[in-house]
């Protein structure tokens, strides 16, 4: 008999079970725990006859903070609380020795009544080493799949010619004044990207090529050639590769890219690092609705892929995390006002005292965004003497910057937002959704209250509002202050405000969350 | 009015090792669900087995072993009509009966749902042979079984006084708001035993044997407890599977008179 998963969790006294699967390795068996015995029936899809010794005990629960410029700059995470699991007995002596590091955990939550194949999958996620306490109980730390993603970009290095065990570059989007690779002293061959690049224009310390008699030649795949000797440095505006779908489909925007770099670009052993099944399609393409920007992303010298992503996700106001799910997500933080898609109504606080606010950043009198990524940031003096004053001015900027908002004598000009961003109208855009963020004063609250746990997802929109659904009114519970929900502060947290959710931790076997929302 | 309590420790099933363990008409589903877990004292962790003509589960002990009390722990045979029939028979062969034999007995289904079910049997008398069979008849077409039980048993001179009680687990809150938040967990019993004027005929071996039960079985041990053996329903209804988890402590109250009290909770 199916059952309601969804329906399950909203009840309060369901008898919820927590199963951990362990997998394999060369050498050691797969390992099943659960928070009680459970045994799978004969009849399971997956798993039959199989024993979850009743091993876990403690209370599992799972956080994830939403990351990117909004949230202290820091990257968004997602973890499970280690699992603890008794080993009083000594029945898991002999696992000690087993290599945990790395092995893929697989968490499953379900009633105690049922059969294994109406569990839902909760994590996907990887251990990490464990610790065997001296009250006989093991930790094992669980990690999502983002570890996974933390690899060197670019992955390829030149294996011949001049530049031989450098890293081939990356050449994605619209791209202006990059440094490409002397691949042939000789020949005065230079290449911007292994594969077919669109190069528009090719600069001699700042003066443009063509026409000119230093001119170059288009060699195709990526590469040039210059008619004589360069000046100074060569660098090079270009339109970036298309991705291996057929037809090839120019890559321009920040779902592209990151469809790319993440199910494409041959990062591990001279494969993608995840399958198109790895990702949530629909995700990216929201992410390319509200801002269908042209962006442009040179990888030249050896970063992160996390650091490659958070760069893309900060020009969309965005973020990525690897899901319970194991897939990879992105989300952006909508402007406040924007019809939500999802909102979760509190259906109780459980002290309203702890409803705990804090300043989430200084209100901005202005913002300031950056856009147009100049790739070679060049010295002014050292260009050569018949480049203009405004382009001399452009070359020795990282950014092209716009401001919006009036600056006072004594108001907060905050640094500017760096974004990938080429065009001068996304920019705009971008930054007015930036201005409806950070021009009012935005805080973070905290409170904990029964909902049923995996209802959650960061980026959620929350809106606080009565058991009748009145407007300005708040919840039965709060009757003892007035009929209002206060913060700390004393301020009262109106119903009609709208939170984003940016935290959340879930007790799953007793359904309390405790929340962390952003917003005014 | 003859005493009936028995409390078993020291199982026999639980020191062999899973090579001495074997199955006739019966096949394991999985190794997971497979024949060692009949010799593991966890109750879910079952022989899950398809039966044919005459299942049965052998175990050589590897020396002769005195036994009076045997159980089934977590089965899941019924009692209903036709009630299942479990065999006890202690041989000095595999599979005989020459030592000990229960003849087929018509398992006792208690009336307690969403708990694992056991089936207790007391000999007579004490038996020593080196092997058991647990025979099994009008079994299901796929049986489990959590445990298998073959021990002596104490019974002490006087019947104890005892009290049970449910425990509930169930950790549970309660917002202001009236919202429940319950980790919920099983319901299991807990005897509060104390018995009183142990060796007050001066022969001590009551007190020696509640010291035994103290030291051999302690905490970690599993014990069989049987308040009343007098009748099928009263072993059934009120007999537990469980380990001691409070009390433990034997008072000396006067002269030759000693007093055992410890708390038995039920393993599920």
């Amino acid at each position: 008999m199916a059952v309601d998963f969804d329906a399950w969790l909203q009840k309060p006294s369901a008898h919820r079970v927590l199963l951990a699967e362990i997998a394999a390795t060369a050498s050691d068996d797969a390992l099943y725990f659960a928070s009680e015995s459970f045994n799978t029936s004969a009849a399971a899809a997956t798993l039959a006859n199989t024993h979850f010794d009743g091993r876990l005990v403690g209370d599992p629960t799972f956080t994830r903070e939403l990351g990117g410029v909004f949230f202290g700059g820091r990257r968004t995470t997602s973890g499970f609380s280690p699992l603890e699991v008794t080993n009083q007995d000594g029945g898991l002596n002999p696992n000690l020795r087993e290599d945990w590091d790395g092995r893929q955990i697989t968490l499953k939550l379900g009633d105690a009544s049922w059969d294994y194949d109406d569990f839902e999958t909760i994590m996907t996620g990887v251990c990490g080493s464990i610790e065997a306490r001296a009250d006989g109980v093991i930790l094992i730390p669980v990690r999502d799949l983002s570890r996974d993603l933390d690899l060197p970009l670019p992955a390829e290095r030149y294996t011949t010619g001049d530049s031989n065990g450098e890293l081939v570059p990356i050449a994605l989007g619209d791209l202006a004044n990059v440094e490409p690779r002397l691949i042939s002293a000789a020949n005065l061959d230079y290449e911007v990207e292994n594969s077919a690049v669109t190069i528009s224009e090719v600069y001699d310390n700042g003066v443009a090529l063509s026409g000119s008699p230093n001119g170059w030649t288009d060699l195709g795949n990526g590469r040039f050639r210059l008619t004589s000797n360069p000046a100074g440095r060569v660098t090079v505006d270009c339109t970036g590769i298309k991705d291996t779908q057929s037809p090839p489909v120019q890559i321009s925007t920040i779902g592209q890219i990151l469809k790319y770099l993440l199910t494409e670009y041959p990062l591990v052993d001279g494969a993608p690092i995840l399958s198109a099944s790895d990702i949530v399609q629909s995700e990216l393409d929201d992410l390319d609705t509200y801002a269908p920007y042209t962006v442009g992303l040179y990888l030249r010298n050896e970063t992160r892929l996390p650091a490659v992503l958070d760069a893309l996700l900060a020009s969309a106001g965005g973020y990525w995390y690897m899901g319970r799910d194991g897939k990879f997500h992105v989300g952006v933080v909508d402007p406040l006002g924007v019809t939500p898609s999802v909102i979760h109504r509190l259906s109780d606080i459980e002290m309203s005292g702890d409803f705990e606010s804090r300043i989430a950043g200084r209100k901005h009198d202005v913002t300031r965004l950056g856009y147009r990524v100049n790739w070679t940031v060049q010295d002014g003096d050292a260009l050569a003497g018949s480049v203009g004053e405004s382009r001399k001015e452009q070359l020795a900027k990282e950014h092209i910057v716009l401001e919006s908002g009036t600056r006072t004598a004594d108001g907060y000009v905050p640094e500017a937002i760096n974004t990938l961003i080429t065009d001068a109208a996304d920019a705009a855009t971008e930054l007015s959704h930036w201005r409806t963020r950070l021009s009012s004063q935005q805080w973070f609250y905290t409170t904990e209250a029964f909902a049923e746990p995996q209802d959650w997802e960061l980026g959620d929109t929350i809106q606080i509002s009565s058991e009748a659904g009145v407007a300005g009114a708040i919840g039965p519970i709060n009757d003892h202050l007035g009929g209002k929900l206060i913060d700390s502060f004393g301020e009262p947290i109106l119903s009609s405000n709208r939170l984003l959710l940016a935290g959340v931790r879930e007790h799953l076997l007793t359904g309390r969350v405790t929340l962390t929302m952003w917003g005014n | 009015m003859p005493q009936t309590f028995k409390i078993a420790w020291g199982n026999h099933c639980f020191d062999v090792a899973s090579t001495d363990v074997t199955l006739s008409d019966l096949t394991a589903v999985s190794s997971s669900l497979g024949a060692s877990n009949v010799i593991d004292s966890r109750v879910k962790k079952l022989l899950r087995a398809t039966t044919s003509t005459i299942p049965q589960i052998r175990i050589d002990f590897g020396s002769a072993k005195t036994s009076q009390v045997f159980a089934v722990i977590g089965h899941n045979v019924s009692g209903q009509s036709p009630a299942a029939t479990v065999r006890f028979m202690l041989g000095t062969t595999a599979g005989a009966s020459d030592v000990y034999d229960s003849t087929a007995l018509s398992v006792f289904e208690v009336p307690y749902s969403g708990f694992p079910k056991h089936y207790y049997h007391v000999a007579s008398a004490s038996y020593s042979a080196r092997y058991l069979t647990v025979e099994f008849g009008n079994a299901p077409a796929t049986l489990e079984v959590g445990a298998l039980w073959a021990s002596e048993a104490w019974s002490a001179a006087m019947q104890p006084s005892y009290r049970v009680q449910t425990v509930d687990m169930t950790e549970s809150d309660r917002s202001r708001g009236g919202q429940v938040y319950a980790q919920v967990r099983r319901k299991y019993r807990r005897y509060d035993i104390r018995v009183n004027q142990l060796d007050f005929t001066s022969t001590f071996t009551d007190t020696l044997n509640a010291q035994r039960l103290l030291l051999e079985a302690g905490t970690g041990e599993p014990v069989l407890l049987l308040p009343k053996t007098d009748t099928e329903a009263n072993i059934h209804r009120l007999g537990v599977y469980g380990y001691i988890s409070g009390g433990g402590e034997i008072q000396h109250r006067e002269s030759d008179n000693y007093e055992l009290a410890l708390s038995v909770s039920e393993a599920l």
